[in-house]
């Protein structure tokens, strides 16, 4: 599928090369100077078209400046030779200004080339700052070359300018070389290590014939090269493959992230992977079904909502982790699965899991074979089984996953789950899918090998801010919200769906325990909470009632909660404390055999002291740190807290709380 | 001094069962404990044990029974009790071929382990008499014959029926015709669901 920007990239070339064609002809048709009103055209219709494709505003504005520049550049080019008498004071003046964006867009192209990916902006725009006050500078002196003369010599000869180069000059020409070049070697240090490196020549390719066309005309004496008499092109044109193209065309292999990219890959991932928003539509017609139920209805739709609830809440987690890590432990993808059989098997489908060998494999990889296990686990009839093996040889990785199903028989002809599917998966993942079928089981085999990463390239260009190694599509993430509001959807989408699948297991389980009005209530307010998560955020500040009501919440699903010792009463540490005793009972809930979760609270000098454990007898377990332990600590730190995670001999989870926060 | 003890089992709350058991009596000593069959393999190369209680099924590595083929390849004195839940039905016979002394299910517990222990160091040889019986869907594991109950090892190993057929000498029609009679004893609707929930009851277990 062509995207919209490539439509546009096309319309862009087509209209760049009708130009530069016509700036050389144009001396042989009485039409002098529409190539510059040609050339200001598709910069203006350049940055117009960056307004609402890039999300990132450091990236944007500094993009959108650089074009104002050269449309800039190509206005006093035309006031100059155009307007303006020969050898006036404005003559000279006009000729001062084309510094301003010949010093200036270099400097951009900087400037974006490190905010590119990059997450702390401030440190960006520190480092940066020394480079802004020389280029002031040099602008400066550019414009007052009348009084100093150190950038050109101006002489005037039978009333026409004539004019050298003095030592500013060169200076100027090595500070937009080298600012140019930098940015350059910066792109391609972050396209080797984002997803896009298989297209970094695309960029590269521009920027490398830019920066040599500007090399042959500088060694020409500032002046452009010709053919048999003819200009080949002057030194703006120059610029507009040195800025707009090096740019635009990282938009277009998505290094620089855009919302027209971000829509095709939302179009491959319908293909391959299918996005939540349809399980979400079927949670909500399936609730609006749940009213008028009968009470035998009323269980199966509860089912059904849970497998859907169960598969929303695994697949955004394994997305958000995905954020942050290129490669994920294999054991995310067996409580994935893990955690939809829980619902699978109350729907009575029989269910088993056997995992064999350890080790992380790719992030998209796992979320790939998630994504086909649910999609052939829906057309289970009684039964799934599923099989992971990940066995590491030297240097390189194989990972399996066969699962078995018992289709109904008029679901085993259908070929989604394979040929799609395989297609895509073989292009985008280099792995390969069999489908066996014996009397009435089918087998899915995902197979797919790959070779260890290093990583030692991901600390190389810390310096430059460089982009983490997982940047890719997820970097959009940060971009369309801020960090603070990414966290705060995440977890009340995953805390939110958390809770309710606990109270409808518990329901379904042990329904004289847990009212049917209070799990449709409950599920109710998620599918609102995950509504409000498609438009820009609201806080969930409704969604607990408190911490009372959390602990009230857990006595229902089955974990009395004991507190010991008075609690904050700042609304924003009591709302930190809730979310940390919901993930407490959660785990409690679904990894132990506890049926107490204690949790101590103890005031010291500055801080507040939380110690949070439980009954349980199995311990000594490995704690990994995802979903909500994750979603947890980073709420804890953003505050100025920390948090300590043990899970031998027993679970303990401590947190230090500041006295108060900020805001 | 008492028999030295060693202990085997990945599960936590299990050994320290055994171990209490241990303690308990004056007739024994605890040796070590560990959760891993290779660790108490590596033991028993380095000194002797009187008995060792050894689970079966274990989430890494190698399992109890093999295991104990390696102990008495290295120390043939070794009293060994076999400890189990599963009522995996090829798990006794695998036990007396090996030739370990006792053989206990945890869940049915017909003895006290104790009791138990103490007539293995003895010289005796405890075993039950029969396995538990598991409920499969509408039947029950004495329901089926041991060619069926073969027929369904392969199954749970994920055997295609030719494949079934090879390894156990039959033909592809003998063998549909077996999975076929265990859905209709059991009621379940699916040759996997059969494999699911013989492997999810304990009562196959591949290796």
């Amino acid at each position: 599928m062509v995207h919209e920007r490539q439509k546009l990239d096309l319309v862009f070339l087509i209209w760049l090369v009708i130009t530069a064609f016509w700036n050389i002809v144009s001396f042989m048709t009485p039409v002098r100077g529409l190539a510059g009103y040609m050339y200001m055209g598709l910069l203006l219709f350049w940055v117009l078209s960056l307004k609402r494709e890039i999300p990132d505003r450091y990236v944007r504005h500094r993009l959108m400046s650089g074009g104002i520049l050269l449309i800039l550049l190509f206005v006093f080019r035309k006031l100059r030779w155009d307007v303006v008498a020969s050898g006036s004071a404005a003559d000279r003046l006009m000729w001062y200004l084309y510094y301003i964006p010949t010093l200036v867009t270099p400097l951009l192209s900087l400037s974006v080339s490190l905010h590119i990916g990059g997450r702390d902006r401030e440190r960006t725009r520190r480092r940066l700052f020394p480079f802004v006050c020389i280029c002031f500078l040099f602008c400066l002196l550019a414009l007052t070359n009348d009084l100093h003369e150190g950038v050109l010599k101006i002489t005037y000869s039978d009333g026409t300018l004539h004019s050298r180069p003095a030592i500013l000059f060169y200076i100027f020409l090595i500070w937009s070389f080298g600012l140019m070049l930098a940015a350059f070697f910066i792109m391609l240090a972050k396209c080797r290590i984002s997803e896009v490196r298989k297209h970094w020549w695309i960029p590269a390719l521009w920027e490398g014939t830019g920066l040599l066309l500007w090399l042959i005309y500088y060694a020409n004496m500032a002046s452009s090269p010709k053919i048999g008499g003819i200009s080949l092109y002057n030194i703006q044109e120059v610029y507009i493959l040195l800025f707009p193209g090096l740019w635009e065309n990282c938009i277009r292999i998505g290094l620089i992230p855009s919302v027209s990219l971000a829509r095709e890959r939302d179009w491959i991932r319908e293909g391959v992977i299918r996005t939540v928003s349809a399980e979400i539509q079927q949670m909500r017609d399936l609730y609006d079904r749940m009213r008028g139920a009968s009470e035998e209805q009323f269980k199966k739709i509860l089912t059904r909502m849970a497998c859907l609830g169960a598969y929303i809440k695994r697949r955004a987690n394994l997305e958000f982790i995905a954020d942050e890590r290129r490669d994920l432990p294999v054991g995310e993808l067996s409580l994935a699965i893990r955690e939809s059989f829980d619902y699978y098997a109350l729907a009575g489908i029989s269910v088993g899991y056997e995992e064999t060998g350890s080790g992380d494999i790719p992030a998209l990889l796992l979320i790939c074979a998630y994504e086909l296990f649910e999609d052939v686990l829906e057309h289970a009839q009684s039964a799934c089984y599923v099989k992971v093996q990940v066995a590491r040889t030297e240097g390189s990785v194989g990972f399996k996953m066969e699962v078995d199903t018992d289709p109904y028989p008029e679901e085993q002809a259908d070929g989604k789950s394979g040929e799609l599917i395989a297609r895509n998966y073989l292009d985008l993942l280099g792995a390969s899918i069999r489908i066996s079928e014996e009397d009435d089981t089918r087998r899915l085999t995902l197979s797919a090998s790959y070779q260890l990463r290093r990583s030692e390239l991901s600390g190389l260009f810390s310096w430059f801010g460089a982009a983490n190694p997982s940047y890719g599509l997820s970097g959009l993430m940060n971009y369309l919200s801020l960090e603070k509001e990414a966290l705060a959807a995440r977890i009340s989408v995953h805390d939110g769906l958390g809770r309710c699948l606990l109270l409808t297991k518990r329901y379904l389980t042990f329904p004289e325990k847990v009212g049917r009005e209070e799990v449709q209530m409950k599920w109710g307010r998620v599918l609102a909470i995950i509504r409000e998560d498609e438009a820009p955020l609201a806080s969930d500040s409704g969604e607990t009632g408190g911490i009372y009501e959390s602990i009230r919440q857990a006595g229902a699903m089955g974990v009395e909660v004991e507190v010991t010792g008075s609690l904050p009463q700042e609304p924003k540490l009591l709302s930190l404390i809730d979310t940390a005793v919901t993930v407490h009972v959660t785990n409690v809930l679904k990894h132990t055999d506890g049926k107490r979760a204690m949790i101590r609270s103890e005031k010291e000098e500055q801080t507040w002291k939380l110690t949070l454990t439980d009954d349980a007898q199995t311990s000594g377990q490995v704690i990994r740190e995802t979903g909500g332990l994750k979603n947890l600590r980073e709420q804890i730190q953003a505050i100025g807290g920390s948090m300590t995670v043990e899970g031998s001999p027993q679970f303990v989870l401590t947190l230090t709380l500041p006295e108060e926060t900020e805001g | 001094m008492g028999c030295r003890v060693l202990i085997v089992d990945d599960y936590l709350m299990s050994r320290q069962v055994f171990e209490n058991a241990v303690r308990s009596s004056e007739a024994f000593e605890l040796a070590a404990s560990y959760p891993t069959a290779a660790e108490a393999v590596a033991h028993v190369s380095r000194q002797a044990v009187d008995l060792v209680i050894m689970d079966i099924v274990m989430t890494q590595g190698m399992n109890g029974l093999t295991a104990a083929k390696k102990i008495k390849d290295i120390r043939p004195e070794t009293k060994i009790l076999i400890v189990t839940s599963m009522p995996e039905v090829s798990y006794i016979s695998r036990a007396r071929q090996i030739g370990v002394e006792s053989f206990w299910y945890k869940e049915v517990q017909e003895q006290p382990i104790l009791a138990v222990m103490e007539h293995t160091v003895a010289g005796e040889s405890v075993y039950p008499d029969s396995t538990p019986v598991v409920s499969l869907g509408n039947a029950v594991s004495t329901e089926f014959t041991e060619r069926e109950t073969e027929v369904l090892r392969e199954l749970v190993d994920g055997g295609s029926n030719r494949e079934i057929a090879e390894h156990l000498g039959i033909s592809e029609r003998t063998v549909k015709m077996h999975i076929t009679n265990m859905i209709e004893k059991t009621g379940f609707r699916s040759r996997l669901e059969l494999a699911v929930k013989a492997r999810t009851g304990g009562l196959v277990i591949p290796d």
